[in-house]
């Protein structure tokens, strides 16, 4: 009996101790995970609304550049710049003495054709006579028929001349036209109603004029009443851009404003198509011109710099996470096509990501050492594609969960697939996102990192 | 001729009659061989003089002990985490439904501020200890009374109840081990620490928390203790304190108290 008593002490002792002494040790010494600091936002529905930024000037609808088609001396500029004008009234007028010159020339060369004509048709009379006098006579054999075909010849001939100096007239007549019609140019009236935008030639300048080509560019009017920014955009942003879409404006001039406006036209060709030279193929970004309508009425001079807000797409009351909140992560195993080949290494999601935004703050970048993996495996090992992922918070651990995105604004993603409504996603801060979480990762709640010096600890004060 | 009547050896001094008697445990084996050898400890308690120190000391140890596990875990980043977050969502919550007026909201903030807390959980261990000692006490004294009509001392039952203490003692220093391993304030030796995320304001983790190892343990003592006062068999004693002891869980369930391990 002592001994059953003695041995079920020393079991029952043992036992304690050992649990005791295994449950102190390892607190003892069990290393503790670091906890990472992260900011947290719930998931909500919103609408959000694509927007694309793009600078660009603002410009007259409808403006006109003015040039002489005859040359010669200014002798009369009676506009200013900035002066508004109206259809019809005189803008420039050219010396127009030369032209004048050449029309009497013209009008003496018209008269001398007419005179030619009159002469041709005198001598015409008179051998039409001869013919007709002599085709009598030959008809009774009375001349020889070489004498009557001479005369028939004479007939004909001055027949011809008649018509020739009646071309000639023409031709002389045209001449005074043209010459009047140059001096005509020497005078010239605005073709539209609108203000002297810019003003490039003087009173005594010399200007140069064709009809074919364009001459010397005197003024440009405009009508400044119906205005439009004239904005350059990438070649990944072109592709979003349509007419009829609406566009906030922001003029440098007009800071306190915004201004409303709509797309009217999109450019096929990028601005340097048929420009390039050996040296800008490459180094210069493509661009096309966007032009968007200014609804608004306000003292715009053309040339003021502009940037646009393009609203391209927007979708309402869906699933929206803070941009800092998606990153990328490579996948655990590499993707595999259907044919059970592994998928070739593409370049990182984030670089299309950034080029949405071209004037926002990019998504965070996939890990470095993500990125070179799949630049050093990219010739033919096949290597994972790095996927969008955000991070919850599940009590005191992080949660990776792979998302689908869709558009963007200023501030949220759109998530199409991966998240519930409701769920604290991880928004903060930028390090831990981008390359310290994991899946499982001990996390905690806090304050940015530059925050922590004025809150402290928490319970610093308990 | 020697007398043979005068050759018989003397009698035997009185002593060797009386049968050997073991001498009585000291308080520390008392406090030691009731995680053993409780029936010893107790049938030593039935036939001997009332000793408050088998249920006092107990009581001083156990309210020790629960000071400092409430002062370490209250220390730890992770319990104080832990618990600010159920705090917050507990006063949202309320003040959502509307129960919580933000004067109240203020004053519940107040209460839940670590310091307060170590100092309202110091007090309640003290008077926890204590008090479960005394409530025991009367539980099986009740029991032994009515039940068992047997003529028991309160204070016995008392010192049955102190000494089976130190059971609640040990599981305490167990829990608080398991709390700081496991860095979550539900790790218990139960079911709770199978449930990952436990939720001990609903039931369901209220029960897997009363599903405690040492509570089995100290109520199997408790029954021992009940069945040497009362002389009752064992099976008798533990039917009575087991029943007793799963009504009085049920309803701290019911009323959302929860147990710790009492």
């Amino acid at each position: 009996m002592a001994k059953s008593t003695k041995r079920r002490k020393i079991i029952v002792f043992s036992l304690i101790g050992l649990v005791l002494l295994g449950l102190g040790g390892v607190a003892f010494f069990r290393k503790r995970e670091a906890v990472i600091t992260v900011q947290t936002e719930k998931v909500i529905r919103r609408d959000i609304t694509e927007k694309v930024v793009a600078n660009g000037k603002i410009q007259p609808v409808l403006q006109v550049k003015i040039s002489p088609e005859v040359s010669g001396e200014i002798i009369d500029l009676p506009v200013k710049e900035g002066q508004s004008i109206k259809k019809g009234d005189l803008i420039v007028k050219i010396k127009p003495d030369f032209y004048l010159a050449q029309i009497h020339q013209c009008e003496a060369g018209y008269e001398s054709a007419v005179a030619g004509k009159a002469q041709a048709e005198a001598n015409l009379e008179k051998a039409e006579a001869d013919f007709r006098r002599n085709k009598d006579l030959f008809d009774h054999r009375l001349i020889s028929e070489s004498d009557f075909i001479g005369f028939k010849a004479a007939a004909d001939v001055c027949k011809a001349q008649v018509e020739s100096a009646l071309h000639q007239v023409e031709s002389a007549k045209a001449t005074v036209a043209s010459a009047q019609d140059s001096l005509d140019k020497t005078t010239i009236v605005s073709p539209m109603t609108g203000t002297i935008s810019k003003l490039n030639s003087r009173l005594g300048e010399r200007v140069l004029g064709t009809v074919q080509n364009v001459g010397t560019e005197i003024m440009i009017i405009a009508d400044l009443n119906e205005m439009e920014a004239r904005v350059d955009l990438g070649e990944n942003d072109v592709v979003l851009i349509k007419p009829g879409q609406t566009a906030q404006l922001e003029v440098d001039a007009f800071k306190d404003q915004k201004f409303n406006g709509t797309v009217t036209e999109v450019a096929n060709s990028s601005n340097d198509t048929g420009t390039q030279t050996s040296s800008s193929t490459s180094q210069e970004a493509t661009k096309f011109q966007v032009r968007i309508r200014v609804q608004e009425k306000m003292d715009f001079r053309p040339g003021m710099s502009v940037t646009a807000e393009i609203a391209t797409r927007f979708r309402t009351n869906v699933l929206a996470v803070p941009i800092a909140s998606v990153t990328t992560r490579l996948p655990k195993e590499p993707e595999k096509k259907k044919d059970g080949k592994i998928a070739a290494a593409d370049p990182p999601a984030t670089n299309s990501m950034a080029s949405n935004h071209s004037s926002q703050t990019a998504t965070n970048n996939c890990t470095t050492n993500a990125v070179e993996e799949a630049k050093s495996d990219k010739k033919g090992k096949g290597v994972a594609k790095p996927v969008e992922v955000v991070f919850f918070m599940e009590g005191e651990h992080a949660k990776m969960s792979r998302v689908k995105i869709g558009i963007s604004d200023d501030n949220y993603w759109e998530i199409t697939d991966g998240v519930k409504d409701g769920q604290d996603v991880i928004s903060g801060g930028y390090r831990a996102i981008s390359r310290d979480l994991e899946d499982g990762k001990k996390i905690k709640k806090g304050p940015p990192a530059g925050e922590k010096d004025k809150e402290g600890q928490p319970d610093k004060k308990d | 001729m020697i007398d043979m009547e005068e050759q018989q050896p003397p009698p035997l001094p009185d002593s060797h009659l009386k049968p050997h008697r073991r001498p009585r445990m000291t308080l520390a084996a008392r406090l030691l061989n009731v995680f053993a050898v409780p029936g010893e400890v107790f049938g030593e308690l039935k036939g001997g003089p009332v000793a408050i120190s088998n249920w006092l000391i107990p009581a001083l140890i156990g309210a020790v002990i629960g000071v400092l596990s409430v002062l370490i875990l209250l220390s730890q980043p992770a319990i104080q985490r832990q618990f600010k977050e159920r705090q917050n969502k507990f006063i949202e919550e309320r003040v959502k439904a509307g129960q919580l007026t933000p004067q109240e909201r203020e004053v519940v903030e107040w209460l839940t501020r670590t310091t307060v807390l170590k100092a309202l959980g110091s007090a309640g261990a003290v008077i926890g200890s204590f008090g479960s000692v005394v409530w025991w006490g009367f539980v099986l004294w009740f029991l032994a009374r009515v039940l068992f009509r047997a003529q028991v001392a309160f204070s016995k039952t008392l010192e049955v109840a102190g000494l089976s203490m130190m059971i609640n003692v040990l599981g305490g220093i167990v829990a608080m081990l398991l709390i700081i391993n496991f860095e979550r304030s539900g790790a218990a030796p139960s079911l709770a620490l199978l449930v990952k995320d436990l939720d001990a304001v609903r039931k369901g983790g209220l029960v897997a928390i009363a599903a405690n190892v040492f509570s089995i343990w100290v109520v199997g003592v408790r029954s021992i203790g009940l069945a040497k006062l009362a002389g009752v068999p064992y099976l008798r004693a533990a039917w009575a304190v087991f029943t007793f002891w799963l009504l009085e869980q049920c309803l701290l369930i019911l009323i959302g108290a929860g147990q710790s391990g009492t």
